[in-house]
């Protein structure tokens, strides 16, 4: 009896150590060519390259990049008629990401179902947004669930509109077809960030696909900062307004009394 | 070839930022006026954020004043002792502007307002601009002499209490009109990202009574210390004012400027106003209907 349960343990043992060896780790990689976009005086928008493989004994059919941007509040206000005059109405505080790419092998709805689309947060109907009618910080402070809605059939319209406003922008890109899949396992997307995209710390997420479902991912993140003079004169002007100020006011009065001297008759 | 703008945050041309510059200085030059009711709708229509626009216009008109004051300043015709009255109502106007224009902006109709406020600033200048020199010109090319320039008969502005004597002007008046219109100014430029130098000189000639020969300079005094301030102001309150698009716009204006006031000497004097109007008025069209057309989504998107 003894030997027997014994025999049953290590058989047991065995087989869970088996199945530990298979953690989602070592299933995807993903790399980034440039960990960090650095805004300088001639930034212009950046292209990045994000790539990896699907190892082990997993086998994808489809590979599914998503890369999200740092959150941001904004408000959105209805434009109404008002005497002739086109005039904003009140705000609907909105928090949400500011960036957002999402782009397969295939068009997304081909490779996912609707039901796991939904729970990946992928695709501009499935993000999470946050809406209140102050802003924050003081809908945090606000338990009223009143706060934390917009009105009820607008909540729709809302969010379709900020993510019209944010494809127009250029910084809600969808299904372009820069994902690539080769040898089976490797796959590569081309992603071009706009000259206004959003400085901060993006997220990364990458997805092995098949039947509809995610059966691996792995997660990166990268940052986008200004450098140099450009976060020099941001931090001052930010940081130390007053005095960003005044150096503004010297350069304009040198500017002038150098053009007079330089141009005097 | 781009250049980042930081507070802006997007790319320009350079060289697009410049020839604007160079076109607005180039007419400021030309007509003597200081060129900012027209470049921060310029800017706007460009794209700038409404807000950056008015911020860092102001400080373009301290340098385009500065330049245009020394050689005023040169000649002596600056009425020192009241450019520091008109300065001293600016500089409340000022504050009392950034403040609306802070409030405005939480309430995020600052866009809205600015547009408002320049239309029917435009189109009433412009109008009265072009009432003005059509009349001037068709008394011009019908021969008849030009009216002689009357000092006006003593009026209700003799009447207030605290006169001061001001020497530069040969006046006895209150400080309480160049206070007033310093205010008034001062809160407009704050608003509207203008010099206000189109308000200030018509009215130091009517209501003042100030001899026409240190109009110009001792505006242009007034206008180098508010618009100053207002740099300051906006830029601790709203972090609103962009240096490097600034120092670009700059560039070209000063520039533009000193072609634009050569060009200015040859036509005459009553055709340029004119066409100044002319501008004036399409700009305020323009704006209008940008404010009455259904725009192009239903909902805006801005700052929280």
């Amino acid at each position: 009896m003894k030997r027997m349960i014994g025999l049953a343990l290590a058989l047991l043992m065995g087989l869970s150590a088996g199945a530990l060896a298979n953690t989602p780790d070592d299933e995807m990689a993903v790399w980034l060519s440039e960990p960090l976009i650095a805004i300088d005086s001639g930034f212009s928008g950046a292209r990045l390259f994000i790539f990896g493989g699907v190892s082990g004994e997993a086998r994808a059919d489809g590979i599914i990049v998503v890369v999200r941007g740092p959150e941001e509040e904004v408000a959105i206000r209805k434009r109404e008629r008002v005497a002739g005059f086109w005039l904003s109405g009140a705000p609907n505080h909105v928090a949400g990401p500011s960036f957002y790419f999402a782009d397969g092998t295939d068009k997304i709805e081909a490779l996912l179902t609707p039901a796991e689309r939904a729970r990946l947060e992928i695709g501009a109907d499935a993000l999470d947004f946050g809406f209140s009618s102050v802003p924050q910080p003081e809908a945090d402070k606000i338990d009223n669930k009143a706060v934390h809605q917009a009105a009820g059939p607008d909540l729709k319209a809302l969010t379709a509109a900020l993510v019209a406003d944010r494809q127009r922008s250029g910084v809600f890109i969808e299904n372009v077809g820069a994902t690539e899949m080769r040898a089976g396992s490797l796959f590569r997307t081309t992603i071009d960030l706009p000259s206004n995209t959003p400085v901060g710390i993006y997220q990364v997420e990458v997805y092995g696909v098949r039947g509809g479902e995610a059966i691996v991912s792995a997660a990166t993140p990268f940052n986008v900062d200004k450098i140099g003079l450009e976060r020099g004169l941001y931090d001052l002007a930010h940081k130390q307004s007053f005095v960003y100020g005044l150096l503004s006011v010297a350069i304009a009065l040198v500017a002038g009394w150098t053009a007079a001297a330089v141009f005097r008759q | 070839m781009q250049i980042y703008l930081p507070i802006a945050e997007m790319s320009v041309n350079p060289l697009t930022v410049l020839a604007m510059g160079g076109a607005v200085g180039f007419l400021s030059g030309m007509f003597g006026v200081g060129g900012g009711f027209l470049m921060t709708p310029l800017l706007i229509f460009y794209g700038v954020p409404p807000a950056v626009a008015v911020g860092t216009e102001a400080s373009q008109i301290v340098a385009s004043s500065v330049s245009g004051g020394l050689a005023h300043w040169r000649r002596k015709a600056v009425d020192v002792k009241m450019g520091a009255t008109l300065v001293s109502g600016g500089a409340a106007g000022s504050i009392v502007g950034v403040l609306i224009f802070r409030r405005l902006r939480e309430l995020g109709q600052i866009d809205l307002f600015i547009s408002l406020a320049y239309f029917f600033f435009l189109a009433i200048i412009g109008g009265l601009m072009l009432t003005e020199s059509v009349r001037a010109w068709r008394r011009a090319t019908s021969g008849a002499p030009a009216l002689a320039k009357k000092r006006r008969r003593r009026g209700w502005v003799d009447a207030l209490p605290l006169k001061q004597r001001y020497q530069r002007s040969q006046l006895y008046i209150s400080v309480l009109p160049p206070i007033a219109l310093g205010f008034i100014v001062g809160l407009l430029s704050a608003i509207l990202g203008v010099g206000g130098g189109f308000i200030m000189v018509p009215a130091m000639i009517y209501l003042l009574n100030m001899p026409t020969n240190v109009v110009i300079g001792t505006s242009l005094f007034q206008i180098i210390f508010v618009t100053a301030i207002i740099t300051v102001l906006h830029a601790t309150a709203n972090q609103t004012v962009d240096i490097v698009l600034g120092m670009l716009l700059l560039l070209g204006g000063v520039v533009g400027a000193q072609f634009g006031a050569r060009m200015g000497v040859r036509l005459r004097s009553e055709q340029l106003r004119a066409l100044l109007a002319l501008l004036v008025l399409g700009v305020a069209v323009r704006l209008g209907y940008d404010l009455i057309a259904t725009p192009a989504s239903l909902y805006v998107v801005g700052a929280s």
